[in-house]
Parts: structure tokens; sequence; C-alpha cells
């Protein structure tokens, strides 16, 4: 500063001698603590020098110093001086031109109310709310504008109505509302001594104001006690709600800037917020943050204590209030009652005894109050009217909607809250396993139905009074527990080691026991899994538990849709655990297990893309590793298990040199397995592996090599199970292996040692039926084998013989439905059965069953149409056509065209259809050698009337030198089927003045029928195993009904 | 809250703008912090302008992820300096209200402040003391300063020293020299 300064501002001619602020206020500093009055004058004497007006000026600032007394020795600021500087008016003062302040009725924290005379445009009396400034008005305002008109749609006895709102003349809004002389509904029902049920009666007015508004879009957002006042009316209590859409317009819910303001208003009421007005940043309220604080309020009434203690609250930080909100779970009512040393003062203020109060909150009431409290809305009431009907309900003595919460929704509520609190899941989870295994070992000992009703109706009965009980057990046990979930976690895993792996419980006859055991192990993983929600730290033993579970859901046959769900979700953590820790081998093994599992759950539910692709990512994983990890035996194994279901996969999709790839690269992991390293599945993985290869091969035609490798399995399978009687895979693999061998020997003409296989298949499952009856896959495996042995003996002549064998296997195939084995496989199989009978109806109905159960593969439409044909189904028949037809684009597989075609020529079809049938049958008849082919477009030219070029067609199939030896040397089904269809077919196309031709073509049909019927059929696989008895059975059919031969 | 935390980490990194961010924010959260203890506030307990700035201070920089005691940090004194001077607006603005009521109409209200205890600094004092502060600013900035932080907001001495920078027997003589110099000025000595 400068002097010029100094005389500008300050007048006084004693300060213009501060020619120096800090030498003077050195000198006068070191002056006062010079005590002795001599010394001190000759302190200055020496520091001042000759400077007299410095002198002057210190000396009088000694006195000034001297004579100070308490001049601003006392504080400045005054015990009211604060709220002063932003008091009220006076009585007397008009706000607005209009409302003449009368009385000051209640200072809150946001403002004043006053009760008011409005003068215009109506003389009344009114509450008018000051608002405190420090607010941002015209925030407000515009706030309360918005608002206004919503405000104004409210119309209900138990809402004070807001008429009006604006800024005074000093810039502070205010609000006028209806004047509602009473008091907070708590201080009311205790003053009146009101019981519990006139509580609950007043409450459900209050409930259903809040209703009303919530219908007009209004929330209130700060219900608390003095915002719900109880007048009397003629001696009747009245609650009204105040302050509606008031909370809105003050506190703006958005960004940080609320929740510092709401710091100092909120203070005072934390006590009705809802855990998500506690949540920082909370953008969205909705009305069941209003059923929360009528909780709160109904809870106020009940045990006459908020549900936080006001206590507890007192000393508490912000940020430590906001968590109790959000995390501190109240008491019951009744159990809140119980614990207080103030029970016989609130039973009195009900007028009421403590043990008849107490007795009255316990059950439903605390129910409905537990949930209108909820942490989480989504479990609360949804609406006040739902909390009130409840309330009702409980009034007449009925059924209320709230109940006990289950043990499982206890134990996800616990670990919600807190990891830290998850003791008390831990503990009712321990306690519950423990009786659940108790429970499994009696379940086995004893006579298992009896027992399993005995446990399921017992469970019933305790549910409620253990859920009770639990739930006082985890408050009082919160505190002192400190174990871990993992403890919980492994004491689960080791039951499910129990169950899995127990021999008792593998033996066949507990396979239903069992079953129902890993259903509810599943549900205890699946609580688990619910419980640890996203936290990263536990996402690789979340992801472990996806896979157990996937596991326990294979194993307990649960749905399967929900088994690749549950698989997925274990192998996408995998996933990202395996791209965060590359270095941690074990996630690559683990996501190989995952998704090795997944891809045989896809397999099983047709999704077989899917299941490439999770095979497949098996087989990269091993491509990425170092070499160290991709050669240890886990991996290997890992890579050949993955290998071989690739290559069943495969084979199903008739990908042959694919398949035998990668089951060669199976077999030849396995082979360099060191024998220390096998585990307990290697054996058997490998005699599989062997078993996969015989079917590639099978397929592919190479008969001898097939036959190799199925003995190669077979041998592995019974060495196995002679080691180890009680494995069912094994003894499973060898009656698979020896009905596949008895295949292979059939499709190679050998039918004696085709008999044998399939003779010593059938012997094998039925050993399996014996010792388990129940099992659906052995009683399929007994009716296949039956249906075989059918096969050969009608190869062989013996008719008779082979229809007994036929129906024995369409038995087996119901009863394996029966048993639960899929039904698309049943009724597929119990189809053809039925075919060979020649019971073509109920085969059609079988067949349709395998599509409706989600078959929509080209071949089992492909036999429906044929079966439908047989059956005189022409509806059916036309439909399924048009369905292929529709399905099947221009470039089928050859195949497929040909399936298609066999299937489209049966029988007549509308027209546009049949055209298809054309040009699909030229399509699959693309090579000059496929006589067959040929023979089916002629059949669907004749279809479509073009009978000259059929018949053109035919004749110069049959001129041709090469193909009449084969015609006639009935060497495939296919061709003798084809003849017969032509020759009935065209038999119908003929017209009178082809009557030559006509007989000429009777006469061949006749013998080929004959010729047919005689020669019992050599059977392909698949789709056309009853295309010849078809054919045969249709061109009888023609030739009984061909007007022309009939005519002659 | 955050806002008020990184207002004074600018202050703390040399942005002059910064400052005049800051004092707004304060006066409003010493105004509220005010209504709501004075509102919960019961018969015999005292409400002292330090503890409400000291609140404030929490308040306005609680961080949620930090426990408090890593927010005792350098920006504390220029927390202070903002919060003396609202303090001081907000004292003298009351004040001047209550020196407008004696002389102007209205009607009365009780005065409570009568059953206080602890005597209070007159307001009629107050105004005039905040009059003549601005000229002693201008003679002796800091002293001026330490008036603000001991008297209006009430810190200790020690409180005011580390607020201003300074050491606590300088901030001693700055409030021994602002006090004689104030009431020279407001009550000349007859000599």
């Amino acid at each position: 500063m400068t002097r010029g300064d100094l005389h500008v501002t300050t007048p006084l001619p004693s300060t213009a001698m501060d020619s120096s602020g800090s030498g003077l206020k050195s000198i006068f500093a070191r002056a006062i603590e010079i005590a002795d009055p001599a010394e001190r004058a000759e302190f200055l004497t020496k520091n001042c020098g000759a400077d007299d007006v410095l002198r002057r000026n210190v000396d009088s600032l000694i006195a000034a110093y001297e004579n100070a007394g308490r001049f601003m020795q006392s504080p400045a600021a005054r015990r009211k001086a604060l709220a002063e500087s932003a008091s009220g008016p006076d009585c007397g003062t008009v706000i607005a031109g209009r409302y003449r302040l009368v009385e000051e009725l209640a200072e809150g924290g946001m403002g004043t109310v006053w009760l008011a005379e409005q003068t215009e445009p109506v003389s009344r009396r009114v509450a008018i709310k000051l608002i405190k400034p420090g607010m941002d008005s015209r925030l407000v305002m515009s706030r309360f504008e918005a608002e206004r008109q919503a405000l104004a749609l409210m119309d209900h006895p138990n809402i004070a109505k807001v008429l009006d709102g604006g800024v005074d003349a000093a810039g502070r809004p205010f609000f006028v509302m209806e004047y509602v002389r009473g008091w907070p509904i708590t201080e009311y029902s205790d003053q009146a001594t009101l019981n519990l049920d006139d509580r609950l009666a007043l409450f459900v007015h209050v409930c259903h104001a809040v209703q009303h508004a919530h219908q007009k879009g209004i929330l209130h957002r700060d219900l608390k006690p003095s915002n719900i006042l109880v007048c009397s009316y003629d001696g009747r209590p009245v609650p009204k709600v105040i302050d509606f859409g008031l909370a809105k317009a003050m506190f703006h819910p958005l960004g940080q800037h609320t929740i510092y303001s709401a710091h100092g208003l909120m203070l005072g009421t934390p006590l009705y917020m809802s855990p998500e007005q506690a949540e920082s940043n909370n953008l969205d309220i909705d009305t069941r943050t209003d059923v929360y604080a009528l909780g709160v309020i109904l809870y106020e009434l009940v045990t006459g204590g908020t549900p936080l203690d006001k206590e507890m609250l007192k000393d508490a930080s912000w940020q430590e209030i906001l968590r109790l909100v959000k995390e501190e779970e109240p008491c019951k009512p009744s159990v809140r009652l119980s614990t207080s040393d103030q029970l016989p003062r609130i039973a009195s203020k009900r007028g009421m005894q403590p043990a008849e109060l107490k007795r009255a909150v316990r059950g439903d009431l605390d129910w409905i109050v537990m949930k209108a409290l909820e942490k989480d809305r989504e479990r609360r009431y949804s609406t006040a009217a739902a909390l009130a009907q409840d309330i009702e309900r409980c009034l007449r003595h009925e059924p209320v909607e709230a109940h006990a919460p289950s043990a499982g929704y206890l134990l996800r509520k616990f670990a919600r809250r807190n990891r830290r609190i998850l003791t008390t899941a831990v503990l009712v989870s321990l306690a519950l396993c423990g009786g659940l295994v108790l429970s499994t070992w009696q379940a086995i000992r004893a006579t298992q139905a009896e027992r399993r009703a005995e446990i399921a109706l017992a469970a019933e009965a305790e549910q409620r009074k253990v859920a009770d009980r639990q739930r006082n057990e985890a408050e009082q046990r919160r505190a002192r527990a400190e174990a871990s979930l993992q403890a919980a976690r492994s004491a689960v895993e080791d039951y499910f080691d129990t169950i899995n792996h127990s021999k008792l419980l593998n033996a066949p006859e507990s396979h239903a026991q069992r079953n129902e055991l890993l259903q509810s192990m599943l549900a205890y993983y699946l609580r688990l899994i619910s419980q640890y929600g996203d936290d990263p730290a536990v996402r690789e033993d979340l992801a472990a538990a996806y896979i157990r579970v996937g596991d326990l859901m294979v194993s307990a046959n649960g749905s399967r849709e929900q088994t690749v769900l549950v698989l997925s979700k274990g192998a996408e953590l995998y996933e990202q655990l395996v791209r965060r820790q590359s270095a941690v081998s074990q996630h690559q093994t683990n996501l190989a297990i995952a998704y090795n599992l997944l891809g045989s759950a896809q397999q099983t539910i047709g999704q077989l893309a899917g299941a490439e692709t999770s095979y497949r990512r098996v087989l990269a994983i091993e491509d990425q590793l170092a070499p160290d990890l991709a050669n240890s035996t886990e991996h290997r194994l890992n890579l050949a298990r993955a290998c071989a279901r690739l290559c069943d996969l495969l084979t199903t999709q008739v990908r042959l040199p694919e398949a035998e790839i990668v089951c060669r690269r199976a077999l030849a992991i396995y082979e360099k397995v060191p024998l220390e390293n096998q585990g307990d599945d290697f054996p058997g993985d490998q005699a599989e592996a062997w078993y996969h290869l015989g079917h590639v091969l099978r397929a592919k035609g190479e008969l001898t090599e097939a036959e190799t490798a199925y003995r190669h399995a077979i041998d592995s399978f019974e060495r196995l199970a002679r080691g180890d009687p009680d494995r069912t895979r094994f003894l499973l693999g060898v009656a698979g292996g020896m009905y596949n061998l008895g295949h292979v020997h059939r499709l190679a003409g050998q039918r004696p040692a085709a008999a044998a296989s399939y003779q010593r298949a059938l012997e094998a499952y039925e050993k399996l039926t014996e010792s388990n009856p129940t099992v659906g896959l052995h009683v399929m495996g007994v009716a296949r084998a039956n249906f075989h042995i059918g096969l050969i003996l009608a190869a062989g002549g013996q008719q008779d013989e082979a229809r007994s064998r036929w129906n024995r296997a369409v038995e087996g195939f119901e009863s394996a439905s029966r048993l639960g084995y899929p039904s698309r496989q049943t009724s597929s199989a119990l189809a053809e059965a039925l075919a060979m009978l020649g019971r073509w109806r109920e085969a059609a109905q079988s067949c349709a069953r395998t599509v409706a159960a989600g078959d929509d593969g080209w071949r089992s439409r492909c036999q429906l149409a044929s079966l439908q044909c047989a059956a005189d189904d022409d509806t059916g028949y036309q439909s399924t056509c048009a369905d292929l037809l529709r399905s099947s684009v221009d470039r089928f597989a050859r195949e497929q065209a040909m399936a298609v075609t066999w299937a489209c020529v049966l029988g007549p079809l509308a027209a546009s259809d049949a055209a298809k049938v054309v040009n699909i049958a030229e399509q699959a008849a693309a090579a000059k050698t496929d006589v067959v082919g040929h023979i089916l477009v002629s059949i669907a030219r004749a279809r479509v009337g073009d009978t000259e070029a059929a018949i053109a067609a035919l004749e110069a199939i049959q001129s041709r030198d090469d193909v009449e030896p084969a015609l006639a040397a009935t060497s495939s089904d296919q061709r003798r089927a084809a003849r017969l269809l032509a020759a009935s077919v065209l038999l119908a196309a003929y017209r009178d003045d082809r009557a030559d031709a006509a007989t000429q073509q009777t006469q061949l049909l006749r013998t080929l029928v004959e010729q047919t019927a005689a020669m019992p059929p050599e059977f392909a696989e698949g789709v056309d195993r009853w295309i010849l008895p078809l054919a045969l059975d249709l061109a009888q059919r023609e030739l009984e009904r061909s007007p022309l031969v009939a005519g002659r | 809250m955050a806002e008020v935390t990184q207002i004074l980490w600018q202050i703390e990194h040399g942005d002059p703008q910064a400052a005049a961010a800051l004092l707004p924010l304060v006066y409003e959260e010493l105004r509220r912090l005010a209504y709501s203890k004075l509102a919960g506030e019961k018969p015999g307990q005292t409400l002292s302008a330090t503890a409400l700035v000291h609140e404030a201070y929490l308040r306005l920089t609680m961080v949620a992820d930090r426990p408090a005691e890593e927010r005792a940090w350098n920006g504390r004194p220029h927390f202070f300096a903002a919060a003396a001077e609202a303090m001081r607006r907000i004292l003298v603005e009351s004040a001047r209200r209550k020196h407008s009521e004696k002389h102007g109409g209205g009607r009365r209200r009780v005065d409570i402040d009568g059953l206080d205890v602890v005597a209070q600094t007159p307001s009629e004092e107050l105004l005039a003391i905040d009059e003549v502060l601005d000229e002693l600013a201008v003679v002796d900035p800091q002293a001026a300063q330490i008036v603000k932080l001991h008297f209006f907001a009430e810190l200790t001495i020690e409180e005011a020293a580390a607020a201003a920078g300074t050491s606590e027997r300088t901030a001693y003589r700055d409030w021994a020299f602002a006090r004689a110099w104030l009431a020279r000025r407001l009550h000349p000595v007859e000599s």
C-alpha cells in the first residue's frame, strides 16, 4: 500500500501517520509485552527516535489497547444471529399482495410455516410455507411450476391441497397450502391412546391418499409423521398428508449439488429416507420410495420408534448415516418391542398389555412392515394400495400377501448386504447342509418313497418356523460370526462329491434318489452363485461354481437348455480370466473343461453349430499354449476329449473326412499319455474314442476298418467292466459296441455275424435292464437290438419271427419314452418299428412327434411325408411335402435332394409343388448312371401330368444295356422300390389310347410285386429303410385300384 | 462436495479465478448448516461459529472414498480464509437487520437472546467493526485477516495463524494490534 491510498481512504490524521504499518505494529507489539511503564517508555524512546508522529501513534494505540476492556472479546456470532440472517417476516406482513401472515405455526429446516389469511380471490385461511433464503429460488420455483398442474389434479380428502406458490418481495419462495390444524400422526395416536387396530385403520387412509397422488403422477418424497397431520372432524380422526410435491421442488435430484444441499436440509429426516434415496447421484426414485417411508411410519406407529434408531444417528457422520440407511437391517417390530425397555410405556400408549401388543404384532404384521421396508424395492409392496390391502387383510384376520422370507432369500439378502456379514449366511447354509446330509442317508437306507414323503412334509411344515428362527438367530449372531463363504462352498462341494461319487448312490437302484439329491444340490449352488454378484475377487469361484452346477445339471438330468446357459456363463467367465491372467495355466485348463461340458450339453439339445464352436475353442486354446503347458497331461486329455466329441458331432453331420481326422488325433493323444498320468477316466475315454472312430468308418463304408475300431472299443470296455462291474458306463460301452458291430456285419452282408453281434448286444442290454429296470437308455438298447434282429430275420425270410421282434421293439420304445428317455429319439425309433410292421398310421403319428419334439431336420420330415402317404393321410402328406419344398432351396446336397424327391413322388401333390419336385429330381439325377434318380424324374413328370415324357424317360432307362442287369439283379432296395413306384404311377397315368402300354405295365408291376414280396429286402440305413415295403404297399394298392386293369 | 475440493486444489495450484468461486459455496454451506443446527438445537447448547466452519469444511470437502484424516491437506488455509469472510458477511447481515428493526417499524419479537449466558458483541458494534475493518485492511491486511479468522469465524489464534500462514506469535501480535487499532478508531481515548 502507498501513502496516497491511505489519504484517500482514511481521513483521520492519526492513521495518516502510519508511515509503516509493520514498523508501528512491531513497536506496539513489543511495547505491550513490557509490563513496567518506565521500561516501556525507555523502549519507545529508543525505537521511535525523533519520529514524534510515530511515537504519538504508538502511544495512542497502547492507550486504546489498555482501555479496550471487553471490546471484541465476546464472540461475534450470536446464537440466533445466523438464523436471523434469514429470518422471515413478522405477523401482518402481506405476501404476494394477498396473503396476510397471522401466526407462525412451525419452524423447520426448510423454512417457517405460517397461518395466513388470504384476501383475494377468496377470503380463507391458508397455511403458507416460507422458504428460508439460501436456496436457489429460481430453480425451486421452476421445479414447482413444472409440477403445479399435476398438483392441481389431486383431489383427496386425506391430502392437503397445495394451492399456490410464488416468490415474495425479497425473492424467497413460498408455497400456499390448505390449512390443517392437526398433530403429526404418531403424536396424535399416542395422545389419543389409539390401539393397534385403530392405528392401522388410520394408516390405511394415509396409504390411500398416497396412492391417489401416485395415480396422478405425484410422488411425495418426504413422507414423515410431521407431514401427516391428524385432525379431528366430528370426533373422528382424519389424517391429512401435507407438502405433496414440495420436496421435488426443494431438492433437485440431480448431481452432486443435491448431496451437499441435502446435508443441511435432510439432516433431520434420514430416518424416513429410503435406501435408494441414500444412493449417491440417485436419479431413480419411484412410488416404492414413498412406500418405504410409509413402512417407516407404520413401524413407528406400531413400535413407537423408527427402524433406524434416532440415538444411533445422532453422532454418526453423514456417510455413516447413508450407509446405515442402505445397509442396516431393522429388526422385526415384534423383536423391537420385545427388546425395548420402554415396552410397558409403549403398550400403555396403545391401551394394551405388553404381552398382548407383542402377540398382536408378531406374525402377519411383522411381515407386512418388513415387506414395506425391504431394502430392495423390487421386493417391497409395489404400490401404497397393495400395502393398504395387506393391512386390511390383517385387520380382517385373512391371510396376508407378505410372508416370512425363505431361507434362500435370507442367504441372498445377507450376502448382498455385506460380505462380512456373510458369516450368518454361512451358518445358515452349513446348518441346512448338515440337515440335508442327514436326510440323505436316511433316504438311502430306508424304503425311498415313504421317507421322501416324510421329509417333504416336515420341510413344508417347518418352513415358516425355521425361517423365523433363522432370522432371529441371524440377527443375534451377525456380530460374532467370522467364517467366510468359502466354508459354506466347500461344505456344499463336499456334499456334492459325496453324492456324485458314492458307490452306494451310484448303484442303479439309487438312481432316482441320486437325481433328487443332485437337484437339491443344484438349488444350493444356484443360491450361492446368486449371493456373489459381480465381485471380481470371487469371479474365479463363480466360474468354478457355474461349471460345477452345469456338471450337476447334466448328472441330474436337469433342463438341458438351462444347463447350456449355466455352462455358457462359466465358460464366459473363464474366457475373461484367461484374457486377464494368461499366465495362469489353471484358467486354460478350466476353460477347456468348461467348453467340453458346454459342447456336449449343446450337442444334446441339438445346438450343433454351438457345440462345434465350443469344441473347436478347446482345440484353439491348446494351440495358443506354451509348449510345456500344451504338453501337460491334463491339457492333452482335455484336447483329446474335445476331439473325440467333435468327431461324434461331425459324424452325425456326415462330415466324415473331418471327423476321422479329429478322432485319430484324439487316439494319438491317448496313446502317448504315460501310464502313471492316466486318471480314472482315461481308459473309458480312450475306448470311447475308438468307438467314435468306428462310427466314422462305418459311415464312410470302410467296414473292415470300422470293425477293427469297434473291436478295440469293445475289448477295452470289457476289460474295464471286469475290473469294476459297478461301472454302468463300461457295460454300456460293451453293449453299444456290439450293437454297432452288428450294423457293420449287416451292411457287409454277413447275416449270421450280424445276428450274433445283435444278440450279444441284446443280452448286454438285458442284463443292464434287469439290474435297473427304470433306466430309459437300457430299455432303449434292448428294443433297438430286437428291432435289428428282426431285420436280419426278415432278410432270412423268417417274417413271423421278425414281426414278433418288431412288436417287442415297439413295446420297448414305448416304455423307454415313459421312463423319460428323450421323446425325439424314442418316437423316431418307434416310427421305424411300426413302419416295418406296416402300422403306417401309428408310425406317422410317432414320426410327427419326432418332428414336433424339435427335430426340424429334413430327414425326419421326409420320413413323416412317406409315412403319411402310406397311412393315406393326404392332407398331412401334402402339407409335410409343401414344408419340405418350402424350406428346401435350389441347391440341395445330393443326398437331401434324393430324400426329398423320394418323399415327394410317393403321392400326388398340388401342381406348383409337383413342378418343384421335377426340378429337384432332375438335380438329384444329374449323373447319367444314376438309375434310381432317373426313375424318380420319370415319376415326378408323370405326377405333373407329363405322361409322354415320363414314359419316354423310363423306356430310355430300360433300354440301356448297363441298366437292365442292375435292375434285374435286385441288388438295391431303392431300385426295386423305384421301379415298383414308377410302374404303379405310370399305370395310373395311362389313358385309354395307351391301353396296350398300360396292360404291359400292369403285367410288369404284377411280376415286380410278386418278386418283391417273395424276396426279403436287404434293408438300407436311415431314411429309406422302409421304402421297399412302402413302395410294395403303394404298388399293390394301385394295382387293385387301376380302372384300366379292372376294366379288362 | 467434490466441487470445493476441486477449487481448493486449483487455488493450491495457482489458479487465481478459483478463489472467487469458493466464497459463495462456503457462504451457502455455512448458512445452511446454521439453519439446520439452530433448528435442531436444544436449550443450553451453544452454537459457535468455529464449530460451523469446521463442520462446513468437513462436509464440503468430504470425498466419499477417502477417510477424514486424508482430507487434512494444504487447501485448508484457503478454505478458512473464505469461511472467515463468509461468516463475517453473514453476521454483518444479521446485525444490520437487527439494527434496522430497532429503528424501523415492524412488530418486535421476543428476544430470546436475553436468555443466553454468553455475552455477545452488540450488533451496532459488530457493524461498526465491520465498517472500519476495511480501513485496517488497507493499513495492515495481515492483521485484518486475523480479525476475520479469529473474531468472525471464531478460530483460535493458533488456527487463525495456520489459516493465515503465519506463526502463532505473529498472529498474537496481529490480533493485539488490530484490536487496539480498531478500538482506537471506534472509541478514541480522550487524552
